[in-house]
């Protein structure tokens, strides 16, 4: 068997051309170049250690799919599964690797009577959103934006303020067509048992299960060739006008339909309540606390634009930071116009018990129905990364928020830019049973400071240390999936849900070879991609993590007896990675 | 220090490492996004995939700059499969702000000045260097199609263009007719190509050459409009002469006018009435060298600062950054709409998203499997949104759809808007 | 060492027993499967780490361990079909913490709807539950195996959160946020989020019939309760003719709980178990209808009620044939003011099950399916059933949509004297028969119990293989319930 590092063979490659057709294979490195993401922002944290591939397949069905992947384990070739690349967190990390650009498998079917969409994992959201709403359907533009593929997102993250009502992207999943690494075709839901997507669930156990957690595997998990996604009824009964051009482009409005509501809150207190409130009265389509900073970016039209304002403005921010936040809620009359009503009188008894004062604000979609371009937040600063994006309860969310701006402002701040005491993006989920939160850190990669002291690394140390402090405080967090140390991190969960996630994986997976080296394991990135330890920064990761894995000694000196974080039972046995 | 519309690659580092794959090049702006049928903003993704869309070609950039890539056998491909119609321009300045012109041009440059360009565009070079039309004809037959009103001196002087003179006469023919009512106008004596061909394959010192053989010819002229009735004239004198010039549009000593836009005032103060009826539905299609690529060219010079904000020089106000959407749009609708009897429709994909024709960027030349592809997408769209003939203000926009037309089964009449215009006169 | 003895040491004497007389009520359900023998010994743990030791030590014996939570069993999920440990769960029945402001609470698996729900009540909560289930069912059971709620109103996400679970490998683990360090008591996560770590585990030990390991708590959503409601009803003669407006009321979210019951499951629930009244809610009551419950949330309840009731009317009024909104339903006296609550409310300990009360049993032939399919289906079944020799009148239909109409769950009950073997031999043959036939026209079993999962599992085999393969890492050794779902 070839090793994996060395160049796809003649023969691989031919037999790549045999499935698809000359046409839809490149090793041509003008090309191969650009299957990287680029941007400088993500390559701190998401992209780290991405490569070009060393080939670019473009299959056009499932079967193709299905015929490559089985070449890729005849060949022993790692591969990596791309839907709009606009992920970055899946970018092969393998020098060589095959990437498989679904781009060309860009269906859509519809079951309209039963509200489902059937889309090839080369389609994004926005010709989705626009075809669901010509039929009375509309789903949810994820916050990575209307660029992002739709099944890549779904299993990935598919998070959006509108999660509030429509739920987490794992329940809107129904049926599945999925290659697994090993090449044997799966189907899931319904699909198991019939032709039609519509039920996601079963048959027994469910497999879904295996396609992503709170964050997705980055193609760790096979390719999914074909998905059904649940969509919800459209309150309107026409669609939206687009207006305005360019920057300001947007969905106007109805009146009588849908509509925003912008709340200068009193405290935190207040909107604590309020959000709680406004969830358990089961009023609204969306509910946020919306940072200041955002607001600046919001009304800003280039990137001079916002810096000579956000900058002079620091003392009023800062001076009015317990009463700067602002409470934003969207209502809908999805029932009917009278709703929209009901639930504005509903909403304002509430603002008016804890003294949120109503402000001015569009009527029209800046994001979330139609376009959620994630990548307009790029220019104000050239870099910006998430920290975190994690759902738990609304409390959790504020002690999220605290943690990492006190480990932000005392560690890492300059470079990564002042925000003034933000404590980030807050909004409810699951109609207020749980909360999302999102921290995002920004930095100028124009400064021109050494690598160590680099905003990139800053932010990179500061992803890193938020892992520890959520292992500290008890802290769910998102970033213990693919990209995290499991040597590290993984014991701490679960725990130790990385050795069973391994073996589980490993049995659909036996060669490892679907985008290795993610999921981090010791074992994996050892055989595929050895320099990567070195990329990784796994020295960083262990003075971060507390001195490698002795992470849990910090909870004890902190008042933590670490063995009332993991239960006595755990260090008695045998598969355990520490202790 | 930066300059604005620097034809050096290495100018471009901020864009090329900024680019972060979004794809806002690639598909159309999202608000807009009509259908799942036409979803591309950028002919050569729809018809080549892999990453054949400015986001590759910035990457590739970035390689050939930091030295990381000397040559590939697709690498010429990759750069020259490209109509240069500037839709992925827009596209980013809807997110990212980058100038994605400015670099496709400037790695076109540095692909040119290194030998590496497709042989095919060799003839159309030759042809424009030699006999100053792009066609290789005799200078002489440069105004065979006739004028009627031109006089010997006039304020205004009616830039024909090699389309219009050697093979679109009706256009220029229609344009002499109102011309002459709106006052009269003069030829450019011994007129010769814009360039436009030049610049938009990357040979800029060649094109250089012809600009200042040009404005010399206009400056003779002692006239104080130019007017013509083709897109990629119009974008070379209005835009690219000054921009070479390190020069603001409003500083040309003359004004460049498009006749959509003379029309459409003229209309607006009375002077021009149409008459008759054409009873149609029409499909306007807006050409990229009149719309998003022909916004007033603003010069510009500065640095780069803190944040990346750009920091203008002294002399200089704050960057204008030319997004798109201030391309000239309006006047041809507003005419069309004048017009009795006739409906006007958008494509699908309109104004700063207007898909190409493919006649540009020396495509049909090198590539014709993707200039065909590009205009039969959109005499597709032409009939997905029910036109009964398709209306454009550039020879070049006619000559493309005529030929792609030939192929298909339905076919719908063509116009230059001029020819629509004299008529209703 | 004798097994008991040792599970006697892990849980004490008292709580192992190996007497037939405590085997046999475990070898028995309310399903048609017969089982062929008994359980080894029954343990009743007190706890997780009593649940984790029999696990371990099930493992080191290689002996079957079927958890029960519930005292009544419907689907032989139950049954040792190959012997083994049955792990009673009844003692683990604490309401462990509630979280009022995030509407969560955290419950053990013994923890049943008759206990749960009226303390909800209390502090003006509730539950969201399925059809009336018997008061002495286990909620963590009810969700894990996915029972369908009546309100259709909550689907937008999960209604279980996280979760500790002992995996058949005798690995303890917790799922979703209650993965952090410290969880409960040290940590700031409330594990309200069911996701992850890594990967949604939760979904294995769904649907799984016990097959996965053994979950010792679960986190569980709750609602507000009601300032006020009203109840609903339109009638149908056919059940075609419902179909239409349960689409257009599910997509404009009117209401709470939605269903579509026929006379018989209706003189079920509605009646006061004698035959009398039975019979004569059986005769009055209209063949099909539509019970729908608008809810007045904690502000302006009237409010809300009166734009929901609005859109209703505006519903019926634009069917073919305008459908009247009625708030009553004839023989069934005082119902509208009681069947809010008799949603919300467990069916008493002390009453005969309705399901039960017409002849004993009840077979439950139930899937997932599309509504417009309702009424080609019911008419397959009412075939099928009769051409078996059952007496149709006597069958009970139940459709509830779900997800605002995007597919229903549909419920075809048979009621079957247990004693009288050729009964129950015949209503066991139609219901294989029906089955069958529904799954060819493409019913949708997404929880396959018992008879019906060799037909399922042997057509998804790309499906069972798969999840084979994710059960050999979580029970190497297969002793969690084997004989069910397809291990």
């Amino acid at each position: 068997m070839p090793k994996v590092t060395e160049k796809v063979s003649k023969a691989a490659y031919n037999a790549l051309q045999n499935i698809v057709g000359p046409e839809w294979v490149t090793d041509d490195v003008a090309i191969t170049e650009s299957y990287v993401k680029g941007g400088e922002i993500h390559d701190c944290i998401y992209q780290r250690g991405v490569q070009p591939p060393g080939v670019v397949v473009m299959p056009n069905n499932t079967e193709e799919v299905q015929k490559i992947v089985k070449v890729c384990m005849r060949y022993h070739l790692p591969y990596t599964p791309i839907g709009a690349f606009w992920g970055v967190h899946c970018g092969g990390r393998v020098p060589f690797h095959v990437s498989i650009d679904l781009s060309r498998m860009r269906s859509l079917e519809w079951d309209e009577k039963h509200m489902v969409a059937i889309v090839g994992p080369g389609q994004i959201h926005s010709p989705l959103q626009a075809e669901a709403q010509e039929r009375g359907m509309y789903t949810m533009t994820p916050g990575g934006g209307s660029q992002a593929a739709v099944i890549g997102n779904m299993l990935t993250c598919n998070y959006s303020p509108l999660n509030y009502r429509l739920g987490l992207a794992t329940r809107r999943i129904l049926g599945v067509e999925w290659v697994l690494p090993n090449g044997e075709l799966i189907r899931l839901g319904s699909l198991a048992t019939s032709d039609d997507p519509y039920w996601g669930e079963g048959p027994g156990p469910d497999l879904r299960g295996l396609l992503r957690g709170y964050l997705g595997w980055w193609g760790k998990v096979g390719i999914i060739t074909k998905m059904a996604i649940k969509m919800h009824p459209l309150f309107l009964p026409e669609r939206m006008k687009p207006v305005e051009r360019g920057m300001l482009s947007t969905l106007e409005f109805p009146d009588n339909r849908i509509k925003w509501y912008n709340f200068r809150m009193p405290s935190e207190d207040a909107m604590r309540d309020a959000m709680r409130e406004i969830s358990r009265c089961e009023i609204g389509a969306a509910v946020m606390r919306v940072p200041t900073i955002w607001r600046y970016r919001g009304k800003s039209r280039s990137r001079e634009d916002f810096w000579s304002k956000w900058g002079p403005d620091e003392k009023k921010i800062r001076d009015s930071r317990a009463t700067s936040s602002v409470c934003r809620v969207l209502l809908i009359g999805y029932t009917s116009a009278e709703q929209l009503q009901y639930e504005e009188s509903v909403l304002m008894g509430i603002m008016d018990e804890v003294g949120g004062e109503l402000g001015r604000t569009k009527q029209s979609d800046q994001s979330w129905i139609k376009n959620a371009d994630s990548a307009g937040m790029w220019w104000p600063a050239g870099g910006y990364v998430s920290v975190e994006f994690v759902v738990e309860t609304l409390e959790h969310s504020f002690a999220r928020g605290k943690t990492l701006l006190a480990e932000k402002e005392s560690k890492f701040t300059p470079p990564l830019v002042d925000e003034y005491g933000e404590e980030g993006w807050i909004q409810m989920t699951d109609m207020g049973h749980t909360s999302y939160f999102e921290f995002l850190i920004q930095w100028d990669p124009e400064n021109p400071l050494g690598k160590y002291e680099s905003g990139e690394y800053k932010a990179w140390e500061h992803w890193v240390a938020s892992q520890r402090t959520a292992i500290d405080h008890g802290q769910f967090t998102a970033n213990i999936g693919s990209l995290s140390v499991m040597g590290l991190t993984g014991p701490a969960f679960g725990p130790n849900y990385g050795v069973i996630y391994d073996k589980v994986r490993q049995a659909v997976d036996p060669l490892d070879i679907s985008n290795p080296p993610l999921d981090l394991h010791d074992r994996v990135i050892d055989e595929f991609a050895p320099k990567w330890k070195e990329d990784y920064d796994f020295q960083t990761w262990s003075e971060l993590m507390h001195d490698g894995k002795e992470w849990w000694k910090v909870l004890t000196s902190r008042g933590i007896e670490w063995k009332d974080c993991l239960p006595e039972w755990y260090w008695d046995r045998d598969d355990k990675e520490i202790g | 220090m930066i300059v604005e519309g620097s034809l050096e690659l290495k100018d471009y580092m901020y864009e090329m490492r900024r680019c972060m794959r979004c794809a806002s090049c690639k598909w159309l702006d999202h608000i807009y996004m009509p259908d799942n049928r036409f979803v591309y903003r950028c002919p050569s993704y729809g018809k080549y995939y892999f990453s054949k869309v400015a986001y590759g070609r910035l990457k590739l950039g970035l390689a050939l700059t930091e030295d990381r890539l000397k040559d590939s056998p697709g690498m010429k491909d990759m750069v020259f499969q490209c109509l240069m119609c500037g839709s992925c321009d827009s596209g980013c300045k809807r997110n990212l702000d980058l100038e994605i012109n400015y670099s496709l041009e400037a790695l076109r440059g540095n692909m040119v000045e290194s030998g590496r360009y497709p042989k095919q565009h060799q003839k159309l070079i030759d042809n424009v260097v030699k006999t100053k039309n792009r066609y290789g004809l005799a200078a002489k037959d440069r105004t065979a199609w006739k004028p009627a009103n031109a006089k010997k001196k006039a304020d205004t002087v009616y830039f024909v263009g090699c389309g219009a003179s050697y093979k679109e006469n009706k256009v220029a023919q229609a344009t002499d007719k109102i011309l002459g009512k709106l006052g009269g106008y003069m030829l450019m004596p011994g007129e010769q190509c814009c360039g436009h061909p030049l610049f938009a394959m990357g040979h800029y010192d060649a094109f250089q050459k012809q600009m200042e053989m040009n404005l010399k010819a206009m400056a003779k002229t002692g006239a104080k409009r130019l007017v013509t009735a083709c897109a990629e004239c119009y974008k070379t004198w209005k835009v690219d002469y000054p921009r070479l010039m390190k020069k603001s549009t409003s500083d040309l000593p003359f004004e460049v006018v498009h006749i959509t836009e003379l029309v459409d005032e003229a209309l607006g103060k009375g002077e021009l009435e149409f008459k008759g009826k054409l009873d149609m539905k029409l499909a306007w299609h807006d050409p990229c060298n009149l719309g998003r690529m022909s916004e007033p060219y603003t010069h510009w010079e500065g640095d780069r600062g803190k944040w990346g904000c750009l920091e203008p020089s002294e002399g200089f106000e704050a960057k204008q950054f030319n997004r798109g959407t201030a391309g000239t749009y309006e006047p041809p609708r507003n005419i069309l709409a004048a017009m009795e009897g006739v409906e006007v429709l958008e494509f699908k994909r309109h104004h700063e998203f207007s898909w190409c024709c493919g006649g540009h960027g020396g495509v049909p030349e090198a590539y014709p499997d993707l200039a065909a592809y590009a205009v039969d997408e959109r005499l597709e769209e032409a009939k997905a949104v029910g036109a009964e003939a398709v209306v454009s203000a550039c020879p070049y926009c006619k000559q493309q759809f005529e030929a792609g037309q030939k192929k298909r089964d339905h076919q719908v009449p063509v116009f230059d808007i001029t020819e629509l215009i004299a008529q209703a006169l | 060492m004798q097994i008991k003895a040792k599970l006697a040491e892990i849980v004490g004497k008292e709580y192992v027993d190996t007497t037939r007389k405590a085997l046999l009520p475990y070898s028995k359900d309310h399903s048609l499967l017969e089982c062929n023998g008994l359980a080894d010994v029954v343990v009743w743990p007190d706890n997780a780490d009593q649940v984790h030791k029999i696990v371990q030590l099930a493992n080191e014996i290689k002996m079957p361990v079927i958890p029960v939570s519930s005292e009544q069993h419907f689907h032989g999920s139950t049954l040792p079909k190959m012997g083994g440990i049955i792990m009673d769960l009844k003692r683990m029945n604490r309401i462990l913490d509630y979280d009022v402001p995030d509407r969560l609470v955290r419950i053990e698996p013994g923890v049943t709807w008759g206990q749960l729900q009226p303390e909800l009540v209390n502090i003006g909560h509730r539950a969201i539950m399925p059809l009336m289930p018997l008061a002495s069912s286990s909620i963590v059971a009810s969700l894990l195996e996915r029972e369908v709620p009546t309100n259709p109103r909550y689907e937008y996400g999960e209604p279980m959160t996280s979760n500790e679970v002992i995996w058949g490998s005798g690995m303890r683990f917790r799922t979703g946020s209650a993965s952090v360090p410290g969880f409960p008591d040290k940590a700031d996560s409330k594990g309200g989020n069911p996701e992850g770590p890594g990967t949604n585990w939760y979904r294995f030990f769904q649907g799984a019939e016990g097959t996965m390991g053994v979950v010792t708590w679960s986190i569980v959503k709750f609602e507000y309760l009601p300032e006020i409601d009203k109840a609903y009803f339109i009638a149908f003669d056919k059940i075609g003719d419902a179909i239409e407006p349960l689409y257009q009321m599910q997509r404009r979210m009117i209401g709470n709980e939605c269903l579509l019951i026929n006379n018989q499951v209706g003189a079920l629930i509605f009646g006061d178990g004698s035959d009398k009244t039975y019979q004569a809610l059986k005769r009055q009551l209209p063949p099909w209808f539509i019970v729908l419950v608008l809810s007045g949330p904690p502000r302006s309840p009237e409010a809300k009620l009166a734009y929901e009731k609005k859109a209703l009317d505006e519903v019926c009024a634009n069917q073919p044939t305008v459908l009247r909104v009625e708030e009553s339903l004839p023989g069934a006296v005082g119902l509208e003011r009681k069947l809010p609550g008799m949603l919300r409310t467990p069916w008493p300990a002390e009453r005969t099950y309705w399901k039960h009360q017409l002849k004993g049993e009840c077979e439950d032939l139930l899937f997932i399916a599309k509504m417009e399919q309702a009424a080609a289906f019911t008419e397959l079944v009412t075939e099928t059933a009769g051409a078996h020799g059952y007496d149709v009148r006597q069958m009970g239909v139940y459709l509830q949509p779900i997800e605002q109409g995007r597919a229903c769950h549909m419920e075809y009950q048979f009621y079957y004297d247990p004693e009288d073997e050729t009964d129950k031999a015949m209503v066991k043959a139609l219901y294989m028969d029906a089955a069958a036939k529904l799954f060819e026209q493409g019913a949708f079993f997404s929880r396959p119990y018992s008879l019906l999962s060799p037909m399922v599992f042997d057509k998804a085999r790309g499906y069972t293989n798969t999840i084979t393969k994710v059960k050999e890492v979580l029970d190497p050794n297969y002793i969690m319930c084997p004989g069910n779902v397809c291990f």
